[in-house]
């Protein structure tokens, strides 16, 4: 049942049969530009999950000197999309792509647009349809609308998505897809991200740099690249805090049991 | 104990899944679990470079956690990886029981060999589920009693076998690893697997050596040391601890 569901999702999520190879040389590139800690970062295009997709294009700036990457189609299995920017100085970045499409054409754009101004951040979406519904061009900060995709179940697609990091950094993405997949899992699709700001948190920053330089890659402690922070408005989220305090009051779940064979000790 | 038979699924199910996935979306794309130079922290790793348990009968902290993706388990708190622990187990959510705490970490036990393996889990970040079990589990190899205790006090105790001699149940702390379907197992019975291995068998029926409870046709073995490892129980005794969260420890004792 659950691999029939994740077979279903990742159909419904592919937007081409003919999905090709990213190009190899532009996710080294990503890759190297990825220094931990720099103040300035712009993604294209980036999806977390059972697919996963590396930031494409990427432009990180290491010295404040103007980075500029763009793609005119990146070619992945999840979104369609044409002329992907990105740019970034270390104080201002921005990211854009146009007519964006996914999630079975239910989330469609004629452009997306996130960048940094002086440490804000702002998002554009011209020419959006969510799930059959005109979209505001310029939505407040987390605008967040369900999308029901069928046989699949429902994507929290969030426009503006503005996120405080772990390191004082605020991450703003023009649009952000969460599909919850069978088993707990879900598929992360961000379109045109940015960081804006400095750090702040010099102890968050070497420890995302310790994972960087680690046999893991871009992958960090919490199974994504760069995003360990709470939402701008609330406190960062320490799980040893509330063990610590005894705080933890939820009850765990009852197992469900799962058709699996395993030969065991007897 | 000739009643399950060696099949491999879930290693095949699972490759299975990654190549039509791959060929579904393109095969550029790369799993996030896909972490080539660490092992998985499941029941069929070693993980040698896991620091061992160093309180293996405490009661620990009643906390559990779920990774609802893959977290770098470390051998101390920020210090080198040794491990990821997927946010699947035998295709149940990976609870497992939050032992001790450090400033943004929090060491849990982990259910691949060696018996008692541990390892630092990140406590930040919004891929972590927490919760708490009233629940403990008890087994007195030497007694042949399981107890079952919730908010520390005792609901169930049963009479069971363990372990033969020269298949001891292992001794220590380890936890609820999953709940596989009775209709799954070749003995027909429901199976609760632990994070604990048999220690003088390597294998067992092609499987890793799982210590796990489960059932027995005959009444006839409860109260006897004549198992491969895992703990026979009772019918009513696998009801009970059926309920019991995943994650929730299990304390072994002579």
């Amino acid at each position: 049942m659950g691999i029939r569901r994740n077979l279903l999702a990742a159909s419904a999520l592919v937007v081409g049969a003919a999905a090709v190879l990213v190009g190899a040389a532009t996710m080294s590139q990503a890759a190297a530009d990825e220094t931990p800690g720099v103040p300035g970062t712009a993604y294209g295009l980036s999806a977390e999950g059972p697919v996963r997709i590396q930031p494409i294009p990427a432009a990180v700036s290491r010295d404040g000197k103007t980075v500029h990457r763009s793609v005119l189609r990146p070619k992945n299995p999840l979104v369609s999309a044409s002329a992907m920017e990105v740019t970034t100085n270390g104080r201002n970045s921005q990211a854009s792509a146009a007519d964006v499409s996914t999630l079975q054409r239910q989330v469609a754009a004629n452009a997306v647009s996130a960048r940094c101004e002086n440490g804000r951040g702002v998002s554009n979406l011209a020419g959006a349809v969510i799930g059959g519904r005109d979209i505001d061009a310029n939505p407040a900060p987390n605008t967040t609308i369900p999308v029901t995709i069928e046989r699949v179940g429902t994507a929290s697609v969030t426009l503006n998505k503005q996120v405080r990091q772990a390191d004082g950094r605020l991450a703003v993405t023009g649009l952000s897809i969460d599909m919850p997949m069978s088993n707990g899992k879900r598929q992360t699709i961000d379109v045109a991200s940015v960081v804006c700001g400095t750090p702040t948190d010099a102890s968050s920053t070497n420890e995302a740099s310790g994972d960087m330089e680690g046999p893991l890659g871009d992958m960090d402690d919490s199974g994504r690249p760069r995003e360990t922070g709470d939402t701008i408005t609330g406190p960062t989220r320490d799980v040893s805090t509330q063990v610590q305090q005894e705080r933890v009051e939820k009850q765990a779940p009852a197992p469900i049991p799962a058709k699996v064979n395993l030969p065991v000790a007897g | 104990m000739g009643l399950r038979v060696p099949k491999g699924i879930p290693h095949r199910r699972i490759l299975c899944v990654a190549a039509l996935l791959a060929l579904a979306t393109g095969s550029s794309v790369s799993f996030a679990t896909g972490a080539d130079s660490l092992p998985q922290a499941t029941t069929y790793t070693t993980l040698p470079r896991a620091p061992r348990d160093t309180a293996p009968f405490s009661a620990g902290t009643g906390v559990v956690v779920h990774p609802t993706a893959p977290r770098v388990v470390r051998a101390t708190p920020g210090g080198a990886a040794v491990a990821v622990l997927p946010s699947l187990q035998l295709g149940n959510p990976t609870w497992v029981p939050v032992v001790d705490t450090a400033p943004g970490w929090i060491k849990v036990l982990l259910p691949s060999r060696p018996n008692r393996a541990t390892g630092w889990i990140s406590g930040r970040g919004d891929d972590l589920q927490v919760a708490r079990t009233p629940y403990l589990i008890k087994v007195e190899t030497g007694a042949r009693r399981l107890t079952v205790l919730k908010s520390g006090r005792v609901t169930g105790q049963w009479t069971v076998a363990v372990g033969a001699p020269g298949t001891p149940t292992p001794l220590g702390r380890t936890f609820l690893l999953a709940s596989l379907s009775a209709s799954d197992q070749r003995s027909g019975s429901p199976v609760l697997p632990t994070g604990a291995h048999s220690a003088t068998l390597d294998t067992y029926g092609g499987g890793p050596g799982t210590v796990a409870f489960h059932g027995w046709p005959r009444k006839t073995v409860f109260g006897k040391a004549v198992s491969h490892g895992c703990v026979r129980v009772p019918d009513d005794a696998l009801r009970a601890l059926s309920r019991v969260p995943l994650g929730t420890l299990v304390i072994i004792t002579r």
